[in-house]
This record gives C-alpha cells, structure tokens and sequence, in this order.
C-alpha cells in the first residue's frame, strides 16, 4: 500500500493509548486499530481533523505516501 | 473485510434497527404468506387434477370442444407438469423466506439480501414462463383420448400472466441495482 498510516508513531510520541485517542475523537476502538494497521479504504477529512486536534499535529505526520517501486 | 468488522464509522448511519422495527411485521406477514400460498397452490393442484369431471369441464370450456373425460394416465401427467412448476414456485418462495429472513436479521443492504432477490425474480419468472409453456402441452395431453380430428392444442397467454413476469423481471433489476448498492454500503463502512 502506498499511503503508510504512522498514527501508532504519533500515539506513542504523545503517549497516548488507542483506546483514549478512540474516545476523544468519537471512534470506536477497533476503528482505530484497523485505523492503525491501514486496514481501511479510507479516512474522512472530519476524523482526520479530529485526529490532528486531539494528538496536536498535521495529517502529514499520520499519513505518509510511499512509493512501491522505491522498495 | 466485512462491515461488521469495523464497527460504527462517524457520522451519519442509517438506522437499521429502527428499518427493522418497521418492516418487521411485513417481513413475518410476507414470509408465511409465502408458505401459505405454496400450500394452497400445491392443494389446488391436487384437487383439480384428481377430479375427472372437473378437469373435463375446464379443457371443455377452454377449448368449446365437447371433450370426454380424460383418462387417469392423463390426469397424472398434467399433474407431473403442475407439480414440476410448482416445485419452481417453492423455489422462489424459499428465496423470499431468506430474503426476509435477512431483513429480520438487520442485514438489508447486503449482497447475500440481493442475491436472494434476484433468486425471488430467476425462480418466479422460470415458473412463470414454464406455466405459459406447459399450457399447450397439458392440453394436447388432455385430448390424447379423443379421435384424431378431435384433438386440439390450446395456447393461453392472458394479461395477468405478463403482468407477473413484467414484476418478476422488474424484481431482478432491482436485485442487480440492491446488489450495487450493498457493495458500496460495503465501501463506505470501510471509510472511518
């Protein structure tokens, strides 16, 4: 896949638990672990934008394109 | 990945209990209805056939011709027909049994609802269309006992009858369109 979800990356740099993050941002729990593990067709611009107020950054620093044929 | 899985995305939902809630009782309604109707059907055929005289007045009356009562070989393969067509009929009310029974379950835009739909419309239409052409052939069948000169084929196609394929038909479109439907219900329950 070539968008790289980092939200675990971004939720242990503000030491947060999944379950919290879930909570704040009006998301069940295993939404965000499938959320975690990119195994989701796609993000709303209203949870992404909820993701960035609770953890405090940009979409940049939860989604990150990587290219297939650099590997 | 089912929807299921991933649980209550944000924002807005359809609410499928409160859709269950108000189609429940029809759900039942239709579903035993179903059953029922393919009881009778299957009584009426019974008591149609195993009655000689009746079966002479009615390919009498259709025909105009003045027809001796038919034999029991006769009546036995116009039963086999009816009976065959009728086991097309159960078909597709098995379908609407499963279809419902989706609906009971809160499963109303899923693929498995709409290939149970399009089974409703595959079914009903074979049943249908097998009627129309067995019309003929029971027919001839009825008049095998009489002399030649005196047999006849009697081809019967009434309004009603394309009525019913005409909604049977209408119901596997819809199934196809149901089926698209459900998949991009499917997509969208994997959007978070």
């Amino acid at each position: 896949m070539a968008i790289i979800v980092n939200l675990d990356v971004m939720l242990a740099r503000r030491k947060m638990r999944s379950r919290e993050l879930a909570e704040r941002i009006g998301l069940t729990e295993a939404n965000v672990s499938l959320l975690k593990s990119g195994k989701v067709k796609g993000i709303r611009f209203e949870t992404l934008e909820r993701i960035c107020e609770v953890l405090d950054c940009q979409p940049g620093d939860i989604l990150e394109f990587r290219d297939d044929s650099d590997r | 990945m089912n929807a299921e899985a991933i649980g209550t995305p944000p924002g807005p939902q359809p609410d499928v209990n409160e859709l269950r809630r108000r189609i429940g009782w029809i759900c039942h309604v239709v579903r035993w209805s179903a059953v029922l109707y393919a009881v009778w059907i299957f009584w009426l055929i019974g008591s149609f056939w195993s009655d000689g005289e009746r079966v002479r007045r009615t390919y009498g009356f259709i025909t105009g011709l003045p027809l001796t009562e038919p034999l029991a070989w006769q009546r036995a393969a116009g039963y086999g027909i009816n009976a065959l067509d009728w086991l097309l009929v159960v078909a597709a009310i098995f379908a609407v049994w499963q279809l419902m029974g989706e609906y009971l379950r809160g499963r109303i835009f899923c693929p498995a609802a709409a290939i149970w739909m399009r089974r409703i419309g595959i079914f009903g239409s074979a049943a249908m269309v097998l009627d129309i052409l067995c019309r003929p052939l029971t027919s001839a069948i009825m008049s095998l006992h009489m002399p030649e000169g005196a047999r006849f084929i009697a081809v019967t196609v009434q309004p009603n009858d394309l009525l019913i394929l005409l909604f049977l038909l209408a119901f596997v479109a819809l199934a196809h369109i149901f089926k698209s439907a459900a998949e991009l219900a499917e997509d969208h329950a994997q959007i978070v």
